[in-house]
């Protein structure tokens, strides 16, 4: 994701083209390109996979629509992704997803099984909690930079966001996370308990 | 010199919890059958449909600013009017009202309110039946 294929750029740039004179067909092949990234991000922004479809197919709307202000200075994809987390962040302001209740989080069938962490299922959860209890600047840096691979340019440019600042966010993204996951992975299963009886 | 803070070892625990949950591939999706279909059945929707119909601005526009260039004169006399005469005029109607009442009868007065609130109605009417293209 974060080192464009220049095969698939100079296919996007040939499809956009013919879209643009006219020939509404040959946008099925960017919708075929890009159905799984923007759909796989769209899935880590609100954790569900309906929705994400839905939020998916409006950004491949809005690209449609807005093609003519893709100016080529940057790849399509650099663009599209960018269109993309642009409406996925103001979806996600105006809707927050639900975020898993704990109970619906597994206690391991056998408490004294667990050595010195938690099931995957239950570790995969409480972060993703985490992570969407995140302040929406944050969390949304958080989600782009493991989208793309943990690249910082690629990142920035999703956001129209200075490095500087991606770095920044990203620091006091994961100094939040610390805070909230290291009770998680000192005394998992005490945590875990307490988190659910304060549910 | 400063040095960045050193990590705990529990937070280097707590960052690679998160690396493998955020970075993983596991919840890669792959898009439902008919997703590209159902996408391209609103595109062509949406090609087909006719251009949203623009605000017409360049009619708008002259009248827009005939309509703030009068507000403005108003409020300039107004002020003026009560600058020069403090004390007869407590309020812009009040203002108003005393320079008309100086150069009309209250008849003609409220003549002219009515006129004018008549002429505004028709011109309303007659505006927005041009900016639809209906003549009748």
């Amino acid at each position: 994701m974060s080192t464009p294929d220049p095969q698939r750029a100079a296919d996007d740039q040939q499809d956009a083209a013919r879209v643009l004179a006219g020939d509404t067909r040959a946008f099925e092949g960017i919708v075929r390109r890009w159905q799984s990234p923007l759909i796989n991000l769209a899935y880590r922004f609100c954790r569900d996979r309906g929705r994400a479809e839905e939020m998916a197919q409006e950004a491949f709307l809005r690209a449609f629509r807005n093609l003519a202000s893709w100016r080529q200075e940057s790849v399509f994809s650099t663009w599209l992704f960018a269109l993309a987390t642009n409406l996925y962040c103001t979806e996600l302001r105006r809707l927050p997803p639900i975020t898993l209740p704990f109970d619906e989080i597994r206690e391991p069938a056998d408490p004294r099984a667990i050595d010195g962490g938690l099931e995957q299922r239950n570790q995969s959860a409480a972060v993703q909690k985490a992570v969407q209890s995140l302040p929406p600047k944050y969390r949304e840096v958080l989600i782009l930079y493991y989208f793309h691979e943990m690249d910082v340019p690629s990142t920035a440019r999703s956001l129209h966001l200075p490095e500087g600042t991606v770095k920044a966010h990203l620091f006091r993204a994961r100094n939040l996370l610390r805070g909230k996951l290291k009770p998680l992975v000192e005394h998992p299963l005490i945590a875990h308990r307490q988190v659910r009886e304060s549910l | 010199m400063t040095h960045a803070p050193t990590p705990e070892p529990m937070d280097d625990a707590v960052d690679r919890l998160v690396d493998a949950h955020l970075a993983s591939a596991s919840d890669d999706l792959a898009p439902s059958s008919g997703f590209a279909a159902s996408v391209m059945d609103s595109i062509y929707a949406q090609a087909i449909e006719p251009p949203p119909i623009a605000f017409p601005w360049r009619r708008v526009l002259p009248g827009a600013i005939a309509v703030v260039c009068a507000l403005l004169a108003l409020v300039v006399f107004v002020i003026r009017t009560a600058k020069a005469s403090p004390g007869a005029a407590s309020s812009s109607s009040a203002v108003v009202q005393s320079h008309l009442a100086l150069s009309f009868t209250p008849s003609e007065v409220t003549l002219g309110w009515i006129l004018l609130a008549a002429c505004l109605s028709i011109a309303a009417i007659a505006a927005s039946f041009r900016l639809t293209g209906r003549s009748e």
